[in-house]
């Protein structure tokens, strides 16, 4: 399962696909202080980055992708990215 | 199975897609609203797109790609379907089917593709991007579009990227998406570098992830990325309206790719890709630091284009790099089975020199080059010479799952090109079978009918000239079976010959609307009875006569609707295209409301054109004026618009129906319209024939053609107006000696009785003396060839049973023949 929900965090790994992009938001909509772990993520599908670029939770488990690891982690850092509106 | 096999498959089944979409647009238009079409057309389109990726036809990919996305707006409702818009597409999808015809006789796209595909892809795409420019036109004669208000930011489109020396500023948005301080960390390695780099600008349309696209997975691929941005084309929404459906993110990427890396890359979004080269004084200009002379001149004299990772190799270095280029080359171009091995075996070798000569080996580069020679060997060495070409760097973009044994090779554009898009499960209800296997089938059943009818020779002759009355009455039973049999494999090889009439009709509604609107006549085309089927060679036949009759319709009978309401005709015209089906025979009409055939209109051309005096002509009825149109030499170009007539006429179409063995009956209405009636048989190749004895000699006769056969005392014969005639049941029979029309001339014996085959011709019933009667049979006519191709009496030959050959009589013009002696 690439995408797995607890309450309070949720663990990306392997290969996330655009599927997952719909219980992703929906979570992240209706946490209130998202935390994602995405140690084990090698992919991520872009409807998935977006959600997370645009609801900006917590990243607590920095992938280990290089790729993701490179590039995609600062986008997901805090401030947020110039043009977004704030989260709340 | 062969990749060869798999474009067959492609090319087949594209070709069902293309009729599908063809009829979809066509019932779009006329209902618009019809979700079911839409989703059907769009799911067509998107699967020709997704099948040629498989082959290597990025024109193609990109053409339908842009129909996709234009159909997709439809969907979405956010472009309306104008005619304009139904042009446009089907335009581009007959473009298409040329393209296949191409790449089914060649292998390849024709050379103008990329020219015609960009031309059609402005089109399309202009209703969909309504602010974006469309870039000027293209090719010759590709008239581009005038796009919407032009964007003065000066967003440089594709066609600006390569240049010569003295590169251009580097664009705006590199600024914009990056940030001031990257772009200056950017600019102070490319001056430290003395080299340039590729900039890319990837913005993914937003209905991307229905169509399959994953621009995250795309830019992934990018080699050597220096610099990189994602950022959203909008601000993102409140988390509670954000559609996680609707791709806004893009994409700012500074690398050190090729742009042929990138191009190939991307190949399949070019139209929402910009790429640019940049070096390090563009960068400043953009930065807005003053540019010293010796910054431009280093930087233009420095790198400039280099390939992926150029940095100033000495001579050897250089050579190595040629060496594994070549490699590349070597591996990637197709070599029959028996050589690859050798030839991968090769190169391994050659590119462990080169990496040699650049310091470059050890135990894993050792681990991919003993893999050549096995399934995946080639994609492996392939992959570990172009990582040496980019540069020494931490092999960084090689993620887990990129390689392995039989590993997908993301590099290549994301596709597994090992696993088939074809889903071959499909159940396997219809086969598809080659026109040529089912003209061999009926070549043996016709072999085996002759070869049948040879027992019953065989039961005379064992009975008569051996003796052997059993033998001769086994025979005959054996026969009787094998008889059966035949009959039925007959039948079973006729049916898997019978084609539906849609087959025929298919084209007519595309064919209806083009000419109508050409016209400007506004036109409606009812088919009936597309079910109704009959053998193919029939069905083959009737392709272009049909065509014929409804461009005729079209351009003489139907009137301009401006007429038509004058008339208190409605504006809309009926063409009408019917088939029904009788016990032998296939009925096809062609009827149209329009105007009528007028008998003096055409009673005066065939006057002019001197087919007819005006002496026949005053002898003429109604009906059979109209039936001048059928005369050689009626239509000719120039009394025709473009449309119809091509020296062709109603004669071209009599002379097709007749050939097999059909009629044509024309009536007509002034001022409600005409019909045309065609009759053909239901199949052509097996006919019943009469074998008759004239002279001596034996000659079939169609059976359809007699109406009875009657052996009469001599003094039945009477004679009117110097010509013997036979009275039956009321009836006036005329009669032709068959013996004098064929110039046999041989006595007949006279036994007072006179046999007499009575044929129907047309209306009239004529009745040919013959010398006896045999039985029928079942034959195979064959054309005349070669040197009897002359000979008018007869319409062909068959082999018999016992080995002789029949001539079949053609009693047109056998009568004809008559006639001229009498």
């Amino acid at each position: 399962m690439p995408v797995s929900l607890s309450r309070g965090v949720a663990t990306l790994t392997g290969v996330v696909t655009v599927e997952d992009a719909e219980p992703l938001t929906r979570w992240l909509r209706e946490t209130r202080r998202p935390k994602v772990r995405l140690t084990g993520c090698t992919h991520l599908h872009t409807a998935a980055l977006q959600a997370l670029m645009a609801a900006g939770p917590a990243v607590v488990g920095p992938p280990s992708d290089p790729f993701l690891a490179r590039w995609v982690s600062p986008l997901l850092a805090p401030p947020p990215v110039p043009t977004a509106a704030a989260k709340e | 199975m062969t990749d060869h096999s798999l474009l067959e498959q492609f090319l087949s089944e594209a070709a069902d897609l293309l009729d599908q979409v063809d009829v979809g647009l066509l019932g779009l238009e006329r209902d618009p609203g019809d979700r079911a079409v839409l989703d059907g057309v769009f799911r067509a389109a998107h699967t020709l797109k997704g099948s040629s990726g498989l082959f290597e036809l990025p024109h193609l990919t990109r053409l339908t790609h842009a129909t996709e996305d234009l159909l997709d707006a439809v969907r979405a409702g956010r472009v309306e379907l104008t005619g304009r818009t139904v042009d446009d597409l089907l335009a581009a999808f007959d473009v298409v089917r040329g393209w296949l015809d191409v790449v089914r006789a060649r292998g390849e796209l024709p050379s103008d593709a990329a020219q015609v595909a960009a031309g059609l892809v402005d089109r399309l795409r202009a209703p969909v991007r309504p602010g974006v420019p469309v870039p000027a036109p293209r090719g010759p004669g590709e008239p581009g579009e005038p796009g919407g208000p032009g964007d003065p930011g000066g967003a440089p489109g594709p066609e600006d990227r390569r240049d010569g020396g003295g590169l251009p500023a580097a664009p705006s948005w590199l600024l914009d998406d990056l940030g001031a301080e990257d772009v200056e960390r950017v600019r102070a390695w490319l001056e430290h570098a003395g080299t340039g780099c590729r900039v890319v600008r990837y913005e993914p349309a937003e209905g991307c992830f229905f169509t399959g696209d994953d621009p995250v997975r795309l830019v992934s691929q990018i080699p050597a990325v220096e610099a990189f941005a994602a950022w959203p084309r909008q601000a993102w929404p409140p988390l509670a309206e954000f559609d996680e459906y609707r791709c806004l993110l893009a994409f700012t990427v500074v690398t050190r790719a090729t742009v042929a890396e990138l191009d190939h890359l991307f190949r399949y979004v070019p139209d929402e890709v910009q790429v640019a080269e940049v070096d390090a004084a563009g960068l400043a200009v953009l930065l807005g630091r003053p540019v010293l002379p010796c910054d431009r001149d280093d930087a233009a004299g420095g790198g400039g284009a280099g390939s992926g990772g150029g940095t100033g190799d000495d001579p050897v270095a250089a050579a190595a790099r040629e060496v594994l280029r070549a490699q590349l080359m070597l591996l990637a171009a197709p070599s029959p089975d028996a050589e690859r091995t050798a030839r991968e075996v090769s190169a391994a070798r050659a590119v462990r020199g080169a990496l040699a000569a650049l310091g470059r080996g050890g135990p894993d580069v050792e681990e991919v080059l003993a893999l050549a020679g096995r399934p995946d060997g080639r994609d492996a060495v392939t992959g570990l010479v172009e990582r040496e070409l980019r540069g020494p760097q931490p092999v960084v973009y090689e993620g887990s799952g990129r390689w392995g044994p039989g590993g997908v090779d993301r590099r290549r554009g994301g596709q597994d090109r090992r696993a088939p898009l074809v889903d071959y499960g499909r159940g396997g209800r219809v086969l598809k079978v080659d026109q040529v296997t089912v003209d061999r089938l009926l070549e043996l059943v016709g072999q085996l009918v002759v070869a049948k009818n040879g027992l019953p020779f065989l039961a005379a002759e064992a009975e008569h000239e051996w003796d052997a009355r059993p033998l001769g009455r086994r025979i005959k039973d054996q026969y009787g079976v094998v008889n059966r049999i035949s009959e039925d494999l007959q039948a079973a090889v006729m049916d898997v010959r019978m084609l539906p009439l849609s087959v025929v009709f298919a084209r007519f509604p595309r064919l209806v609307r083009d000419i109508g609107r050409s016209l400007g006549k506004h036109v409606r085309l009812e088919l009936e009875g597309q079910d109704t089927a009959a053998d193919k060679d029939v069905i083959e036949m009737l392709a272009d006569p049909l065509i014929h009759l409804v461009r005729n319709s079209l351009d003489h009978g139907i009137e301009r609707p401006e007429v038509r309401a004058a008339a208190g005709k409605p504006a809309e015209a009926v063409v009408t295209i019917r088939a029904v089906q009788e016990p032998d025979a296939v009925v096809i009409d062609v009827v149209d409301d329009g105007r009528g055939i007028d008998p003096e209109v055409v009673k005066a051309k065939a006057l002019a054109r001197g087919l007819i005096t005006q002496e026949q002509l005053l002898e003429l009825g109604e009906q059979e004026a109209i039936e001048l149109v059928f005369l050689p030499g009626f239509s000719t170009v120039d009394t025709i618009s473009d449309l119809s007539g091509r020296g062709v006429g109603m004669d071209a179409v009599l002379t097709s129906v007749q050939a097999v063995g059909g009629t044509v009956r024309l009536s007509s209405v002034p001022g409600q319209g005409s019909q045309v009636r065609l009759r053909v048989p239901l199949s052509m190749a097996i006919s019943r024939v009469m074998i008759v004895a004239v002279a001596g000699q034996r000659f079939g006769m169609p059976v359809d053609l007699v109406a009875e056969t009657v052996r009469l005392p001599a003094s039945r014969v009477t004679r009117v107006e110097h010509q013997d005639v036979l009275v039956l049941r009321d009836q006036v029979v005329p009669l032709v000696d068959l013996a004098a029309t064929l110039q046999l001339g041989a006595d007949r014996a006279d036994d007072g009785s006179v046999s007499v085959l009575v044929t129907r011709s047309g209306q009239e019933d004529v009745g040919l003396v013959v010398d006896d009667f045999h039985e029928g049979a079942e034959v195979i006519v064959k054309p005349l060839e070669g040197v009897l191709a002359g000979s008018a009496m007869f319409c062909g030959t068959a082999l018999m049973g016992d080995g002789s050959v029949l001539l079949v009589l053609d009693l047109v013009e056998v009568l004809a023949g008559a006639r001229v002696a009498v």
